[in-house]
């Protein structure tokens, strides 16, 4: 199989959002289908990370990191949600 | 930490054939932003529009139409670089010519599955493109893209649609997967086009 | 009166979160052979505050000529020792080659984390049932060094006798109660064939997981998944990593 759970890029996608992500779920723009970010396919080095919907593979998250930039794109999540960081 | 015990990666071998930031590889390695698609010849469809005309190949129709053969370099924006490739299939002249469709400046690429790319119409026609059904003398195994794959080898390999479907032109610029996430519109490997910023 | 010039202090799990996530520098302090294709690598982290057993750590290395590769890697240390991944040489591999032939204490290397909050294991959570498929073993070790009373069930799926991780630890049975399933080869020590239905029925029968750990190749973890799920554990409670 050519792809990876949302584990593996929890670290990337933290540090592009600021926040962590450890524990994030994403609503799928295309299904629906509410799940943890650890849980979606994620593809790799494929240029970029694509990460997609584990029930219908829509690409939901495209982070992609150049020099010191990230570039990151959110038009197939409907909604995700993720600690504050505001608890201490 | 000593030279000798520095970390290297794969041998990464540089040459005037190699456009810059590229490096040569012997492998064939599989890029994928998505799930390999499994389509079987006898299943596949190509559809070549402009909006007004449109004509669909199926495998037969396709192969009915003059084959070509080139021998290529083939450059990855991931920086690998495959020296003198060799590729048979459809020139895309010769499928334009077929189909009829008119000279509008943008094309529009989509692959089974839902990955799609965008380039000038000239690039497909005044280049080594085509739709390519056999590579290294065999059918073109499904991970690279097989039974047929668009081949646009003086661009990036993202430019070359894997699975393709429909070619599209259009007098209006969409942009697809990779160009619309921030990657480059255009992918010269000469120029080192790989993000839009470039 | 607020100072308005003085913006709010940060919270403090944001900072830490920050720390947590950029990446930082360490040092190779030492290393255990665990088998012929796998090597454990202990660390010297700056602002090491420990991990919560699961988490991972991403790794960086740059060559001389600036190109980086980026992999991650499981702790498999338990929660409150020294950190260390245990990397599995792959063939054809671009990272873990240099890391399980090359790297040697006092080298640095470029890392990130502790990172992860979905598999992780803390002892609110319960008994966990922890299943493992090749280097997939690697994080449910964190788990198995972190529980406290009740011994782990771990459940591992290895190629050959030769690949299996931590095999001293397994076999002495003081925190791990390990049924090992050989994939490749038999042994008179082990199950031959992977691990099926009826292995997974079995442990859940007498002991029934009140969470379970599913860590390896992707084909491994979803068929296990399956299996679960098909044996009623609720999906809610099976927590999965796959890498590929």
């Amino acid at each position: 199989m050519s792809y990876v759970d949302g584990n593996a890029i929890i670290g990337a996608l933290s540090l592009a959002l600021g926040a962590d992500t450890g524990r994030a779920t994403v609503v799928c723009a295309a299904c629906g289908h509410d799940h943890p970010v650890a849980e979606a396919h994620v593809y790799l080095r494929c240029p970029g990370i694509v990460i997609r919907c584990p029930d219908c593979t829509n690409a939901e998250i495209i982070l992609i990191e150049i020099e010191h930039r990230f570039l990151l794109t959110i038009t197939g999540v409907a909604r995700i949600e993720f600690e504050s960081g505001t608890q201490t | 930490m000593a030279a000798d015990r520095a970390f290297q990666g794969r041998p990464r071998q540089v040459d005037d054939r190699v456009p810059p930031g590229q490096y040569i590889t012997d492998d064939f390695p599989v890029l994928t932003a998505g799930p390999t698609v499994d389509i079987s010849a006898s299943e596949w469809e190509l559809t070549v529009t402009d909006g007004l005309t449109s004509k669909t190949y199926n495998w037969a129709a396709l192969n009915a139409l003059e084959m070509t053969e080139l021998t290529t370099d083939i450059h990855c924006v991931t920086h690998w670089t495959k020296l003198n490739t060799t590729w048979e299939g459809v020139a895309i002249t010769t499928l334009f010519d077929d189909a009829g469709i008119g000279d509008f400046d943008f094309a529009l690429v989509s692959s089974y599955g839902d990955y799609t790319t965008n380039l000038p119409t000239i690039d497909l026609t005044e280049h080594d493109a085509m739709i390519a059904v056999r590579f290294d003398g065999a059918e073109i195994e499904a991970e690279h893209g097989g039974p047929a794959r668009l081949l646009v080898p003086h661009l990036y390999m993202w430019k070359s649609a894997k699975w393709v479907r429909e070619i599209q032109l259009s007098d209006q610029e969409d942009q697809g997967f990779w160009e619309a996430a921030g990657y480059h519109n255009y992918g010269d490997p000469w120029s080192e086009q790989r993000y839009y910023s470039d | 009166m607020t100072n308005l010039d003085t913006p709010p202090p940060r919270p403090v799990a944001t900072r830490t979160v920050r720390r947590a996530l950029s990446w930082r520098h360490a040092t190779l302090a030492d290393t255990i052979a665990e088998t012929d294709t796998a090597r454990t690598l202990i660390f010297d982290i700056p602002d090491w505050d420990g991990h919560i057993a699961g988490q991972h750590l991403d790794v960086r290395l740059t060559a001389p000529d600036d190109y980086q590769a980026t992999r991650s890697y499981s702790l498999s240390s338990g929660p409150s020792e020294q950190p260390q991944i245990t990397v599995e040489r792959v063939t054809d591999g671009e990272v873990s080659p240099y890391l399980v032939d090359m790297i040697e204490p006092g080298d640095a290397i470029e890392i990130r984390g502790p990172i992860g909050g979905y598999f992780v294991w803390e002892p609110i959570r319960g008994n966990p049932l922890l299943i493992g498929g090749g280097s997939g073993i690697a994080p449910l070790r964190s788990i198995w060094r972190a529980e406290t009373g009740t011994r782990a069930i771990v459940l591992y799926s290895a190629q050959t006798a030769e690949r299996i991780l931590f095999g001293d630890e397994l076999a002495a049975g003081t925190e791990v109660d390990a049924r090992i399933h050989l994939t490749r080869a038999t042994h008179p020590d082990y199950e031959s064939g992977r691990i099926g239905a009826d292995d997974l029925q079995r442990v859940i029968e007498s002991a029934p997981p009140d969470v379970t750990y599913v860590c390896g190749p992707t084909a491994f973890v979803e068929g296990i998944a399956s299996y679960l799920v098909n044996l009623n554990i609720d999906p809610r409670t099976i927590l999965t990593e796959r890498f590929g």
